[in-house]
């Protein structure tokens, strides 16, 4: 792809570029989304406008169009997600962005792609809800993200940044999963990050061992078989025969696709668990809490579906106490409560969360650990 | 010279499929000759299938009209002196789950014929929607998607925006098309989509069970208007066509119907049309059809077909609404 390159020659002479190291280049979270998204090769993009994710298809509509690519502005998310969803059917590489109450409307033709095992990426730059809310980032989104917002029991990878240069990387490896798996994927990141300036630098897209689109509608050419892109099954030992085999493809996500961070674990009595914009607070939290003589360690899952039970298992070996921190009222604990279950271990875990786009600072964590877990009262 | 009168007559070979039959008797009506009726047994639909009366083939004009009409593609004619040929096109697949009688049967037939005629099979890709239409992708041998309710544009628009080669249509309801979908279809007139839309409107929601739809007609008893649609508590008949028209994403607009076999043979030109206008102007293409719904509407086939003439017509006035620039293709 050329126009990475185009962004960094723009950029040249800028005071932004002579701050930058070489090769390194300073751009917003949803720039180096959209950024990384043509870098991985996307044929189109469909969005409409919301707040605070609207510099991806800014972004998009000037650069896209250069390269021979759709973009387009639909009258609607319902109408932008269902472009994606005839677009990956005719085997495109696309892509739909939108921030929180706009995902939501999202949630139909997510579950129609999810049926159809269309591949594609889907980006949800959150903000404070319910309802319009606030422009504020935050996560309050993270059951919609990795339970199935829509309807039918579906799952699809989630993948949560916590810098700038995560926000690139993992939109180029929700892109590859997405045509690995035949999947939608969710890049999920809070409306902060989506606005936060960094420098980052761009890795190359991993075409190897993607397979071909052999089943896309792109005409009966040469006489083949006729092709469908079909979420209807009506006859239910078929469908539940389709449901078994999305399910397993499911199992086979959750055994290889787990990622996350663990940060001063190895001797960590006490784990903060936090994904996005939260983890990356939660690193300063630990950095805190270490320089005061706790022994604090950091779990930042970086794939919320599938949840990284991998990441979490080792540290149950020494830590006893878990404190999860998000920007919502507590969602992501459910999972990391089942996850400690499922391994028989029933440790105390408390929540800590702000709401409705309010940041919890590292201060605030490190009191919350301090009032939770009084010294002395460990094991 | 002797002989007879009917001497060097070829006559014309005439079948009729009595298992495929759903003994909706349209054939019995289009007959110009009343050489058509109703056999003594039960097929395994559990319907008498018609066929052609005892004798009946040396007064048959190999005219077509009962496997025009046939909405399932059950009669085949073939006009042995003139080599023409009449029934299943050879992209019609699958025996259709439609009612008996069912006008969407012989849209499914009228569209096979176009594509094949047009030679296109191997570019065309059909979105269906939801609704009756929605096992469409069943009927036709070409590449399909099946789109949520009221998405078939956008989805269409999805297919076609990196794909220049390929010729996408959507098969929609009025509640896909007029209800649900109508913010999606107009802004693919609005966009001015290359996408031939193929619209039938049958006044109801069809697949649910016959329920008031956005163009339901004034007085119309469906069961969620058992005492009729009125202005009070249902507003007006939604008139899509002429609104789509309007927009300069759209350069083709024709509303027509399939209630007989003149209708049928019309209809079939102006879908012919509309994929010509396609490959032409590259812009929004319309093509409505008023159907015909006997199971929702409680009415014998031929008094739905009466029904469209009468009580569709004056509201929904067939003919071309939009011309495209420099005329209609031909």
């Amino acid at each position: 792809m050329t126009a990475g390159a185009g962004v960094l020659e723009a950029a040249k002479g800028t005071a932004a570029a002579q701050a930058a190291p070489e090769g390194e280049v300073l751009l917003k979270g949803c720039e180096a989304i959209a950024e990384a998204a043509i870098r991985s090769g996307i044929d189109a993009y469909f969005a409409y406008p919301i707040t605070p994710q609207t510099d991806i298809p800014e972004y998009m509509a000037e650069h896209l169009p250069k390269l021979g690519k759709t973009y387009t502005q639909a009258n609607s998310e319902v109408s932008a997600i269902n472009m994606v969803y005839g677009a990956a059917g005719a085997g495109l590489r696309c892509m739909t962005s939108s921030s929180s109450p706009g995902v939501s409307l999202k949630q139909e033709g997510i579950s129609y792609i999810a049926g159809a095992e269309l591949p594609c990426l889907i980006v949800n730059v959150m903000r404070g809800g319910p309802g319009l809310g606030t422009v504020y980032g935050s996560q309050e989104d993270y059951w919609q993200s990795v339970k199935g917002g829509g309807h039918g029991g579906y799952r699809m990878p989630v993948l949560a940044p916590a810098t700038v240069q995560e926000c690139a990387d993992l939109t180029m490896l929700c892109v590859r999963l997405a045509d690995l798996y035949r999947t939608p994927t969710l890049l999920c990141l809070d409306g902060t990050l989506g606005q936060m300036w960094e420098n980052l630098r761009f890795s190359t897209f991993d075409e190897s061992g993607l397979p071909p689109k052999d089943w896309a509608t792109t005409g009966r050419k040469g006489g083949r078989k006729a092709n469908l892109v079909n979420s209807i099954i009506i006859e239910p030992p078929e469908l539940e025969a389709h449901n078994r085999a999305l399910h397993a493809k499911y199992a086979v996500m959750a055994e290889r696709e787990q990622r996350w961070e663990s940060y001063r674990t190895e001797d960590a009595d006490e784990i903060v668990v936090a994904f996005g914009l939260a983890g990356r607070i939660g690193r300063t939290a630990v950095e805190l809490m270490r320089a005061a003589g706790r022994k604090v360690g950091l779990l930042r899952p970086i794939s919320l579906f599938p949840f990284p039970v991998k990441g979490l298992a080792p540290l149950t070996t020494r830590a006893r106490r878990w404190l999860v921190v998000e920007m919502n009222a507590g969602q992501m604990v459910e999972d990391v409560k089942q996850a400690l279950f499922d391994l028989g271990r029933l440790d105390p875990v408390k929540f800590y969360g702000r709401q409705g786009g309010v940041i919890p600072t590292p201060e605030e964590i490190a009191e919350v650990v301090e009032r939770e877990f009084p010294k002395g009262g460990a094991r | 010279m002797t002989g007879t009168a009917t001497e060097g007559a070829v006559l014309p070979r005439v079948e009729f499929d009595t298992q495929v039959c759903k003994g909706c008797g349209v054939c019995i009506e289009a007959c110009p000759e009343d050489i058509i009726e109703y056999a003594d047994f039960f097929n395994h639909r559990g319907v008498k299938p018609t066929r052609l009366v005892e004798g009946g083939l040396v007064k048959c004009t190999a005219c077509g009209n009962c496997a025009v009409v046939c909405p399932d593609s059950a009669v085949e004619v073939e006009n042995l002196r003139k080599h023409l040929r009449y029934g299943r096109n050879a992209l019609r697949i699958g025996d259709m789950h439609y009612c008996p009688g069912c006008d969407e049967g012989t849209v499914h037939e009228l569209l096979a014929e176009v594509i094949h005629d047009l030679g296109i099979q191997e570019v065309t890709v059909g979105v269906a929607s939801v609704g009756c239409t929605v096992f469409a992708y069943r009927y036709i041998d070409i590449d399909w998607q099946q789109a949520a309710h009221g998405r078939a544009t956008s989805v269409a628009w999805g297919i076609e925006c990196q794909h220049p080669e390929l010729r996408v249509f959507t098969l929609q309801g009025d509640g896909d098309l007029a209800g649900i979908g109508i913010g999606e279809t107009f802004h693919a007139a609005a966009r001015g989509d290359p996408t031939v839309l193929i619209f039938l409107n049958n006044a109801i929601y069809g697949m649910t069970g016959g329920q008031l739809a956005p163009t339901t007609m004034m007085g119309q008893v469906t069961s969620t208007s058992p005492e009729g649609r009125n202005v009070k508590t249902h507003g007006y008949p939604v008139t899509m066509t002429e609104a789509l028209a309007l927009q300069q994403g759209c350069s083709f607009a024709v509303r027509t119907s399939v209630h007989d076999a003149p209708a049928i043979r019309r209809t079939k030109k102006f879908i012919r049309q509309a994929f010509l206008n396609q490959e032409k102007n590259r812009s929004l293409s319309v093509v409505e059809i008023l159907s015909a719904c006997p199971s929702g509407w409680k009415l014998e086939p031929a008094d739905a077909h009466r029904y469209v003439v009468e009580t569709m017509f004056p509201v929904y006035k067939p003919g071309v609404i939009k011309e495209p620039p420099g005329g209609m293709p031909r």
